[in-house]
């Protein structure tokens, strides 16, 4: 059992982070989230550890944003500052044109609606059809179509957000 | 001929249809060059959106030792069995203390309304001195607000409410006639036995007072005794007070003893204690008026002094002093109305 839960980190650990990442968009902090999400794996055992881990993680995450945004707003009334999402900080490594390609992909995520989203990384994590229904409640035959949906909205909202950058700069 | 639907096509780029569904769509796309430059659309579509993704990675990630995880996890669980064991005494502790509490105040409440709402009836009736022959039939009887237990009541003196110890103005000697207040104790309230009725009990015997107690005794000031615990010193009111001593105790063991000048120069004094340690103080004081007085006992003279015990618990108050002061307090007993 030690083993198999040994393997399953191994394998699965860089995917919950990353999968955690895209939703706290903070490197650090979705790592620490994913060791929560594997010490609770460790003492949960469940049956289907992969599905379990995820479902465990978006849990996490969705905690954690609402944690960031109450953070932000109470921020926000000392500053009295608009309430804006967390977003990316440009490492020092980090190109000018990554950080905005980064931005805008970010972006365009943030225009989804709250389950196309969530399926579309779900999916990006790994996860299959049957585990992604599991998940978010969605019927079987709808994630598809969901999937589908939302794979346009990103690319097409991607696109106008370029379109808008290349106008602006001309 | 049915076209695939686009969310079949991408359900079938992502591997998520069953074998047969996947025959049947390359068959088709095989033979239709729309659904195929759609499936090829749909491929694009999915390509970017991951690389899009892509780009949203927190860079490399290295996962850490899983023994570390694991003695993390150990430690984690470690802490959190303690935490739950002292979460349960601190839990414990707190509704141990909380029916403490609660009982406490409970019998406090009772104990405030025993002493404040319970009727203490005070009927103060002047006595007369009467001939030895004659029956007290005209004497009001004492009154209470609330009918009394078909017990008789043994005893009826002056009680200050909120005193923790025996009355303190169990008489009243207004003048040289030996006028005695006396009052009714509060009855019991219903449901309590029978038993704890009784208030006080009284009794009198003859005594010798003036003597020298024994045991190790401090005297100390009337006024300093008196700030410090008013209207608490046992003696009785109207009289001066030439004495007081007080053998020393624990909490509320204390001996109190205090010494009256009557105005014809006689002595009253008052003890005021537990009940055991003043029956020993009375008894020696008796022993000691056995063995002085022996000749007037022989002569069958009736000894000129008396004591008046009051019983209260564990508590009792002595008056010995002049028979012919405390002779003329009225008690209730057994239903006969009896003058000492």
């Amino acid at each position: 059992m030690a083993d198999e839960l040994e393997e399953l980190y191994r394998t699965t650990y860089p995917t919950v982070v990353r999968f955690l990442y895209r939703r706290v968009w903070d490197a650090d902090r979705a790592q620490d989230l994913a060791q929560e999400v594997f010490m609770r794996l460790m003492a949960h055992r469940p049956e289907k550890p992969r599905a379990w881990l995820f479902a465990v993680a978006a849990n996490l995450a969705r905690d954690e944003a609402r944690a960031a945004v109450r953070r932000k707003r109470h921020l926000t009334l000392l500053k009295d500052d608009p309430v804006t999402l967390p977003s990316i900080q440009p490492s020092a490594e980090d190109t000018v044109e990554q950080d905005e390609r980064r931005s805008k992909v970010e972006a365009a995520l943030g225009a989804l609606t709250k389950r196309d989203r969530e399926v579309l990384l779900l999916w990006d994590a790994g996860m299959s059809y049957p585990e992604i229904a599991q998940q978010t409640g969605l019927a079987l035959g709808a994630v598809g179509t969901t999937l589908a949906r939302a794979r346009k909205r990103l690319v097409d909202a991607y696109d106008r957000m370029e379109q808008q950058s290349r106008a602006a700069h001309s | 001929m049915r076209h695939i639907p686009d969310e079949e096509l991408h359900a079938y780029l992502d591997q998520a249809l069953s074998r047969s569904q996947c025959v049947e769509i390359e068959s088709h796309l095989a033979e239709c060059p729309g659904c195929s430059a759609l499936r090829d659309d749909t491929a694009a579509l999915r390509d970017r959106t991951t690389a899009l993704l892509a780009r949203l990675g927190p860079g490399p990630i290295v996962p850490p030792s899983f023994a570390i995880l694991s003695d993390r996890y150990e430690a984690e669980r470690r802490w959190r069995r303690q935490w739950t064991v002292r979460a349960g005494w601190a839990a414990s502790l707190i509704v141990a203390a909380g029916l403490g509490w609660s009982v406490n105040q409970r019998v406090h409440s009772q104990v405030v309304r025993l002493e404040t709402e319970a009727p203490i009836a005070v009927a103060p009736v002047a006595i007369r001195p009467l001939p030895s022959d004659a029956r007290p039939s005209t004497l009001p009887a004492v009154q209470t607000t609330k009918p009394q237990p078909t017990r008789p009541r043994q005893a009826v003196a002056l009680r200050e409410p909120t005193s923790a110890r025996l009355p303190v103005a169990a008489f009243q000697v207004a003048d040289e006639s030996a006028e005695v207040m006396v009052a009714s104790y509060a009855p019991a309230p219903e449901g309590t036995d029978q038993a704890s009725q009784e208030v006080f009990s009284v009794e009198s015997q003859p005594a010798v007072s003036g003597g020298n107690l024994q045991g190790f005794w401090r005297n100390v000031g009337v006024d300093g005794l008196e700030q410090s615990t008013p209207g608490q010193l046992p003696r009785v009111p109207g009289l001066p007070v030439i004495q007081v001593q007080v053998q020393p105790g624990e909490a509320g063991a204390e001996v109190t003893a205090v010494d009256q000048q009557l105005e014809d120069g006689q002595l009253i004094r008052t003890i005021e204690g537990p009940a055991a340690k003043v029956s020993s103080l009375i008894a020696n004081q008796e022993a000691e008026n056995a063995s002085s007085h022996q000749p007037d006992a022989a002569n069958g003279n009736q000894p000129d002094k008396m004591t008046l015990t009051l019983r209260q618990g564990d508590r009792m108050l002595a008056v010995t002093g002049p028979s012919k002061v405390l002779g003329s307090l009225m008690i209730s007993r057994g239903g006969v109305r009896r003058r000492y």
